[in-house]
């Protein structure tokens, strides 16, 4: 009985230490490879100082915040798994951007590129997105004006073509850019093709 | 003193949070959900729903069996799995003003982020912060998992 309250006593820090959050928050951190093969890098720092993370499966682990982060060490696939199995498992499905050309100065699809909007329906019904956005845009020829209407009208033509075959109009966000953004730089004058589209996200 | 230093920080949450609550500038969606999710915005707690937006300052909660997906403007993706507390601290993708940025806390729990547009504009601007040090993560796929954590 004696023992049993002294054990109580004893373990009484422990335990409010452990209530209120005050125990060593320990920190893992596990850099990863794209799904498009792509390894960037990761610098893991805080005031005593900082590492690098560079290749796939390197991880820290960091106890305190005073803690000098040291050297790496590569993570086991398996152990990475059973980890994060949870968060893995609720990753979305990265968003898809399609690219629709157009004739020059008008909201009429390239012929090839006609032949993708089937493709993009039968994509957002697969995925049952009701979050797509749509962007105009234009070349540099004309003025700045102009280029802001036709990206519009290419953006509106593209909106209503999805909405007639069977789109949700509230799943569509419309925005129009005029030249601002092109894919391919050119001086102001120049007509480029691939800058006179529409850029089509599926979320 | 430390009544004083709590009031101070309620009241600084008060006041961000009336300040956010009016930016209601959708930043990202709720694409997947698993089990008990919430989304604390200001001082009001909702139930995560499919397709909800997600705003600057977002608190991010995923109970015990719980687990999320998200999808930003800028085409990253965010996975947090159970027992996680996540802030959306900071957000920024705008093109034609050139402005990119994201920062995130996660102060406990499991989170797994996909870099997306920011990172093509800018390859310093993402961050996260854990209670131990910061992570910069340049244009990749990153896996944090913060242990004994804030446990409000």
């Amino acid at each position: 009985m004696n023992n049993h309250v002294r054990c109580l006593l004893m373990s009484l820090p422990m335990l409010l230490f452990a209530l209120c959050g005050c125990s060593s928050p320990r920190s893992k951190f596990v850099l990863l490879s794209s799904p498009d093969g792509h390894v960037g890098n990761v610098t893991v720092a805080n005031k005593t100082g900082e590492i690098h993370l560079a290749k796939p499966f390197e991880s820290i682990d960091l106890f305190y915040p005073d803690e000098r982060p040291s050297q790496p060490v590569i993570m086991t696939e398996a152990e990475f798994n059973s980890t994060f199995k949870d968060a893995l498992a609720a990753q979305p499905t990265a968003p898809l951007t399609f690219l629709l050309y157009f004739e020059p100065g008008t909201s009429r699809l390239t012929p090839e590129s006609e032949k993708i909007l089937p493709v993009i329906i039968d994509y957002i019904r697969k995925v049952h997105s009701s979050d797509i956005s749509i962007s105009g845009h234009s070349d540099k020829v004309g003025s700045r004006d102009i280029n802001i209407r036709i990206s519009r009208e290419r953006a509106n033509e593209i909106a209503n073509q999805l909405t007639r075959l069977g789109v949700a109009p509230e799943s569509l966000e419309v925005a129009s850019h005029g030249m601002e953004l092109p894919l391919i730089d050119t001086p102001e004058g120049v007509p480029e093709p691939r800058n006179r589209r529409v850029e089509l996200v599926v979320r | 003193m430390s009544h004083g230093l709590c009031f101070l920080l309620l009241l600084m949450v008060y006041n961000c949070s009336c300040v956010f609550a009016a930016d209601s500038d959708a930043v990202g969606r709720v694409k997947i959900i698993n089990g008990p999710v919430y989304i604390l915005r200001g001082a009001e707690q909702s139930a995560a729903k499919i397709d909800m937006k997600i705003v600057r300052n977002d608190i991010l909660l995923t109970g015990k069996q719980g687990s999320m997906g998200i999808v930003f403007n800028d085409n990253s993706t965010l996975s947090l799995g159970p027992d996680t507390k996540f802030q959306l601290a900071s957000y920024e993708f705008n093109a034609l003003e050139k402005k990119a940025g994201f920062v995130g806390q996660i102060r406990r729990g499991t989170m797994i982020y996909l870099s997306g547009l920011i990172a093509r504009m800018n390859a310093d601007a993402t961050r996260f912060e854990t209670p131990v040090a910061v992570a910069g993560v340049r244009g990749t796929k990153l896996a944090i998992k913060v242990e004994g954590g804030d446990n409000e």
